[in-house]
C-alpha cells in the first residue's frame, strides 16, 4: 500500500495514542478514504506532470518566438532598406531599424523624442519628403524624394509602407531605401540610350547629308569648269571686238567666237548654271536644316527645366528622324499653337525620337518591300491646362500579349541589335516621374498604334519653389 | 563599242549635278530607282556600266544590281552609297557582285576615275569574250579539217567546243 493511503490510519494513532486499536468496523470507511486519497494523489500528480510539460513547452516556444523575433529583426535591420515607424502627429520614430541609426549616426534615444523629425529631417533641407509624408492618406505609400539629413549629404531615397490612423494619431510603418546609386546607374542608362538612339541615327543622318554634299560638289565643279569654258568664249569675243575695233579680220574672228561658243557648250552653261546654283543652294539649305535639327535634339541635358517650343523642338526631331521612315511612311502633321512649357527639352526631343523610331519600325514591318507607304501622323494640341502630343503610325499594333510590359526596362520583341527595350521605358521615367505627365497608347491589331504624351503646362513637379507658393 | 553608263539614285538632283558633270567625259543616261533602272537597262540597254545609290525606296542597291546581273551579266556595278553601313557593304558585294563601292560625298576626281576603271573592267570582260568567241570560231573550224582525226589521235587535246565553251 502506497504511503499515503496509511494517512489516515497514522492520524488516528496519533489522536488516541499508539496504543489505539483500530476497530474492525472502521476498516472500511478508512479503506475508502484511502482510495480516494490515492485517487487524489494520482488525479495531482497528473496535473503536476502535465504543468511541468506545458510550463517547459511554453519556454520552449517562448524561446522559438525570441529566435524567430531576432531572426526576423535580423533580417530585417540586415538589409539596406532601413524598416521604420513613423508617428507623424508627434513628429517621432518609436521604431527605427539598427541599420538606421548606424546610417544616420543617431542614438535611438533621440528618434524617439516627440519632435525627433523636425530635428532629424529639418523641414527648411527636407522641403519634398516632409511635404509627402504630410499629404500621405491612409493606405499604402511609395515615393522617392531625396533627403538630407541635418543638411549634410544628399541621398535619393525610395519610402515604401502604409499609412494608418490608430487612436487619431497618424502613422507612416514601412522601408527606407538609399537609391542614389541606383538613379545614377539608371541616369547613365538613360544617358546610354540616347547615345544608342543618337548612333542608329547617325548613319540615316550621314545619308541624308552626304547625298546633298554630293550633288552640291557636282553642281559646283560644274558651274568652276563652265567658268574657264565662259572665259574662252570671252575671250574670243574679246578678240572679235578689238577685230571690230581696229578693223581687223572681223569674219575670221566673228567664226572663232562661233567655234568657241560651240567648244563650250554655251547654251548648256547658261541654261544649266543657273539651275546647278539654285540646286546647290538648296542642298545647302538642307543640310543646314539638319545640323541645326541635330543641335537643338542634342540640347545640353539641363539641371533645370527651362521654357521651349515643342512645336519647333518635334520639327527638328523628325528632320533628324527623315532617314527613318522617309522610304516607308507619308508624314503627316498637325500643330496647333502651344503655349512654351517648361520642361527638360533634351530629354523631351529623346522620348519623341524614341516613339518616332518605334512608329517607323511598325511601319516597316508592314510595309515590307512592296513600295507601299503608311501614315505617320503627328499631332500636338493644346488639351485644359496639358499640352498633348500624339504620334500614330499604321503599323502592326502592340500584341496583346506584349501590351502590359511595353513599358517594362529591356522589354522588346525587336530583334537584336534593333532596340535594347529601353526606349519605352526611359520615355514613361521622362514623361511621368520628371514631368507629372503621362504616357499611354492606343492599339489595334494589323491597324496601328498612337501614342499620347500629355505634359501638364502647370508643372507640378515636387521641390520647386514657385509651385508650392502658387498651390 | 559600248560605253554607256546607267546612273541610279532616288535623288534627282543628285542625277542632275551628275550629267552637269560627266556630261562632256560620259555617254550618260539616269534612273530615279531601282525598277526604273532596270527598264532602262531593258528598253534602252545594254549599258557598259550602272552605277547605283545605295539606300533607296522598294529596291535598294544591293538588291538593284543583283537584278542587273541577272539581266545583263557584263554590266559592270559599282555603288555610290551615303551610307558607310557595313552591313549594306557586304550585301552589296555578296549581293551584287560590285565592282567598286564609293561613298558619298565622292570627289569627282574619284568618281570620274571609278567610271573610267568600270569601263575598262567592261572593256576587258567584253574583250575576254571576244577573243573566246573568235577562238571558238577557230577551233569550229579546224574541227572540221580533216585532219582533225589525226591531229585527236596524237594529241590529248580535248574536244575543242568544249574547251572553249568554259570562256562563255
Amino acid at each position: 500500500m502506497a504511503p499515503q493511503q496509511s494517512l489516515l490510519r497514522r492520524q488516528l494513532k496519533r489522536f488516541f495514542g499508539t496504543a489505539f486499536v483500530i476497530p474492525a468496523e472502521w476498516q472500511g470507511f478508512i479503506a475508502a478514504v484511502d482510495s480516494a486519497y490515492a485517487d487524489f494523489e494520482v488525479d495531482r500528480e497528473l496535473t503536476e506532470r502535465s504543468t511541468e510539460l506545458s510550463s517547459q513547452e511554453l519556454l520552449e516556444a517562448n524561446s522559438d518566438l525570441v529566435k524567430s523575433r531576432e531572426m526576423f529583426r535580423l533580417m530585417a535591420e540586415s538589409t539596406k532598406a532601413i524598416p521604420f515607424t513613423l508617428n507623424l502627429t508627434r513628429g517621432c520614430f518609436p521604431y527605427i531599424g539598427a541599420q538606421g541609426i548606424a546610417d544616420f549616426g543617431i542614438a535611438e534615444s533621440e528618434w524617439r523624442v516627440p519632435g525627433a523629425l523636425d530635428v532629424i529631417f529639418p523641414r527648411q533641407f527636407n522641403d519634398e519628403i516632409r511635404r509627402r509624408f504630410d499629404e500621405c492618406r491612409s493606405g499604402q505609400f511609395e515615393f522617392v524624394s531625396s533627403l538630407s539629413p541635418r543638411n549634410d549629404r544628399r541621398t535619393e531615397v525610395r519610402w515604401t509602407g502604409t499609412c494608418e490612423f490608430v487612436e487619431g494619431a497618424k502613422y507612416l510603418r514601412g522601408l527606407m531605401l538609399d537609391v542614389t546609386e541606383l538613379r545614377r546607374l539608371g541616369r547613365e542608362l538613360a544617358a546610354a540610350q540616347k547615345l544608342e538612339a543618337v548612333g542608329r541615327l547617325a548613319a540615316g543622318v550621314a545619308h541624308e547629308i552626304n547625298t546633298p554634299v554630293q550633288f552640291v560638289s557636282d553642281n559646283v565643279q560644274f558651274v568652276r569648269k563652265s567658268m574657264t569654258d565662259i572665259a574662252t568664249v570671252i575671250q574670243a569675243y574679246r578678240r572679235l571686238q578689238h577685230a571690230v575695233q581696229s578693223s581687223g579680220d572681223i569674219e575670221g574672228a566673228g567664226r572663232l567666237a562661233d567655234e568657241a561658243e560651240k567648244a563650250a557648250d554655251l547654251d548648256y552653261i547658261m541654261q544649266n548654271a543657273p539651275l546647278a546654283l539654285d540646286s546647290s543652294i538648296e542642298g545647302l539649305g538642307r543640310i543646314a536644316t539638319i545640323v541645326r535639327s541635330m543641335k537643338e535634339f542634342a540640347h545640353p541635358d539641363q539641371a533645370q527645366k527651362t521654357l521651349a517650343d515643342l512645336n519647333q523642338a518635334i520639327r527638328s526631331t523628325l528632320v533628324i528622324a527623315h532617314n527613318e521612315y522617309k522610304y516607308v511612311a507619308e508624314l503627316d502633321t498637325r500643330f496647333d499653337d502651344l503655349p512654351p512649357i517648361e520642361c527638360y527639352l533634351g530629354e523631351i526631343n529623346q522620348v519623341v525620337l524614341n516613339l518616332l523610331v518605334n512608329a517607323a519600325h511598325a511601319i516597316a514591318d508592314v510595309v515590307k518591300d512592296t513600295g507601299n507607304r503608311g501614315r505617320l501622323s503627328v499631332r500636338t494640341r493644346l488639351d485644359g491646362d496639358a499640352i498633348e502630343i500624339s504620334i500614330g503610325d499604321t503599323g502592326t499594333g502592340i500584341p496583346e500579349a506584349a501590351r502590359e510590359n511595353v513599358f517594362d526596362p529591356f522589354f522588346t520583341t525587336k530583334e537584336v541589335g534593333r532596340g535594347t527595350g529601353q526606349g519605352l521605358a526611359i520615355a514613361r521615367s521622362v514623361v511621368v516621374n520628371k514631368h507629372g505627365g503621362t504616357l499611354r497608347f492606343e492599339t489595334e491589331c494589323g491597324k496601328g498604334t498612337t501614342f499620347f504624351i500629355r505634359l501638364p503646362i502647370t508643372t507640378q513637379v515636387h521641390g520647386t519653389g514657385k509651385m508650392r507658393a502658387a498651390a | 563599242m559600248n560605253e554607256r553608263v546607267l546612273f541610279v539614285d532616288d535623288e534627282p538632283q543628285l542625277l542632275e549635278a551628275i550629267q552637269r558633270t560627266l556630261r562632256k567625259q560620259v555617254d550618260l543616261q539616269t534612273a530615279g530607282g531601282g525598277e526604273e533602272g532596270l527598264r532602262v537597262l531593258r528598253e534602252e540597254g545594254p549599258f557598259a556600266l550602272v552605277v547605283s545609290d545605295m539606300r533607296m525606296p522598294v529596291m535598294n542597291g544591293a538588291q538593284f544590281l543583283g537584278k542587273v546581273r541577272e539581266q545583263a551579266p557584263d554590266t559592270v556595278r559599282v555603288i555610290l552609297s551615303g551610307q558607310a553601313d557595313f552591313q549594306a557593304t557586304i550585301a552589296a558585294v555578296n549581293e551584287g557582285h560590285i565592282y567598286r563601292f564609293l561613298s558619298k560625298p565622292c570627289p569627282f576626281d574619284q568618281l570620274l576615275a571609278a567610271v573610267h576603271d568600270g569601263l575598262n573592267q567592261h572593256r576587258l570582260v567584253t574583250a575576254g569574250q571576244m577573243l573566246c568567241k573568235r577562238g571558238f570560231e577557230v577551233a569550229s573550224k579546224v574541227s572540221q579539217s580533216p585532219y582533225i582525226g589525226v591531229a585527236r589521235s596524237i594529241t590529248t587535246l580535248g574536244d575543242p567546243p568544249h574547251f572553249v565553251s568554259k570562256c562563255g
